[in-house]
């Protein structure tokens, strides 16, 4: 059976972390849950820890970047060959794990199954729907992504991802900083590894308030816009099953 | 250029060339961050003492004033330079990022096998420690048996060979605080 560890990056989610790794061991118990707790001030990881999940607390604020790299140093540590990615605040339903899990026992090797709230999909109702800025940039993204890996990008966004062995060895050893969810798809297309998306439903948040504040917006469409532009330009060497990743960690002085 | 200004130029720059030697010598900079200061302040007091290359430098860009000149080529070096730091100081972000990650892994671990009465070498086992032992015992161990008192197992929490993976994991219930594999450590 393989090792299969949910990544639950948190900050501050101290509202929602609880309900969140409960639902993770009740609807999916075949994952370890991972809180990573990136620096949180209120109690997040005591919360955490007390609903039965491993806890990983950063020093401090990493950013999300790094909190869920963090999460897959833990996965290439404990030799896990599955790693799904699962935001602290509630909004990913645990039994919509299985349906990236399916999607990636039907296509083997694929390296990265995203969940999507924006495909076309009947059996949802309750689909997740977010403000109209947000679903513009969203598309605006997409859209960009979409021509720069010449493969359908519906929701870059997304922070309910499910990774295998190869993509969890170079996550793990370099992952964007400040954006990470869309430029790891370029970095993900970079390095040759694949990825497909599958629709899911997204509730609204359950806590906290959401990383990306309105006014940052605009700033967050330059900065990402400017990092994919950048990224593309970027060398990466190919990663093949089983080689180790593009080492970004252990540059020295 | 002015004699006034020549003079003051030379002081200046002379100033801040011996200052950065002074900063190194006293280990308060370090050579390699020194290195652009140094050659910055050199070229500077160079230009503001022969001011005949100044002035030949001057003319061959088209510049009318020496003064000009001299600023341009100080502007010059100082973007250098912020440009250098901000280098640094994104290698340092980098760096500082990966010694927090390292750090809650290793925090993790310890936790961990503080709180594993079956790993962590100490007097008696607790009470809960014979149901819990067989897990750790299956338990893929790479370096060592704790229990012959070999080098502790680097791996021992994430035992996969034996039993449900899950089963040696540290779970709530059978979590220690981490006040007791402090206590049992004599140090």
């Amino acid at each position: 059976m393989p090792r299969q560890l949910a990544i639950v990056p948190a900050y501050n989610e101290a509202d929602a972390i609880v309900a969140t790794v409960d639902d993770l061991r009740a609807n999916a118990p075949e994952f370890d849950v991972l809180v990573v707790d990136d620096g949180s001030t209120d109690d997040t990881a005591d919360r955490a820890r007390d609903a039965g999940a491993d806890v990983l607390q950063l020093p401090f604020n990493l950013g999300i970047g790094g909190a869920v790299q963090a999460g897959y140093m833990y996965a290439l540590d404990g030799d896990y060959d599955i790693a799904v990615q699962v935001d602290g605040d509630g909004q990913h339903a645990a039994e919509e794990i299985h349906a990236l899990q399916a999607h990636a026992d039907r296509n083997p090797g694929t390296n990265m199954v995203t969940g999507s709230r924006f495909m076309p999909c009947d059996e949802t109702t309750d689909r997740f729907q977010s403000s109209r800025a947000r679903r513009l940039g969203i598309r605006y993204f997409g859209r960009m992504l979409s021509t720069m890996t010449r493969q359908p990008v519906t929701d870059p966004t997304s922070g309910f991802r499910l990774c295998d062995r190869t993509a969890i060895e170079l996550f793990a050893r370099d992952y964007p900083h400040d954006y990470p969810e869309v430029e790891a798809i370029l970095m993900l297309h970079a390095h040759r590894l694949t990825r497909d998306e599958v629709p899911v439903a997204m509730r609204e948040r359950q806590g906290g308030a959401s990383s990306i504040r309105p006014w940052h917006a605009a700033l967050y469409m330059i900065k990402v816009t400017l990092a994919l532009g950048i990224g593309l330009l970027r060398e990466r060497p190919t990663v093949e099953p089983g080689d180790p990743a593009a080492v970004s960690a252990d540059r020295g002085i | 250029m002015s004699t006034q200004l020549r003079i003051i130029a030379i002081i200046v720059s002379l100033g801040l060339f011996l200052s950065v030697i002074e900063l190194v010598r006293r280990r308060r900079l370090m050579e390699r961050y020194a290195l652009l200061w140094l050659t910055a302040t050199v070229a500077l007091t160079g230009l503001s003492i022969w001011s005949g290359l100044l002035d030949r430098i001057s003319s061959a860009i088209g510049v009318r004033y020496g003064t000009s000149t001299l600023f341009a080529v100080a502007f010059g070096f100082l973007t250098l330079m912020v440009l250098h730091f901000t280098l640094v100081i994104s290698r340092l972000v980098e760096q500082n990022k990966i010694l927090a990650q390292k750090m809650a892994l290793l925090q993790g671990r310890l936790d961990r096998l503080e709180s594993d009465p079956a790993v962590a070498p100490g007097p008696e086992p607790r009470a809960d420690s014979p149901e819990r032992a067989p897990p750790a015992a299956t338990g893929r161990l790479r370096s060592g048996d704790p229990r012959t008192g070999d080098a502790p197992p680097r791996d021992a929490e994430q035992p996969s060979g034996g039993g449900p993976p899950t089963t040696a994991r540290s779970r709530p219930t059978d979590r220690e605080p981490v006040a007791v594999g402090c206590d049992r450590d004599d140090r």
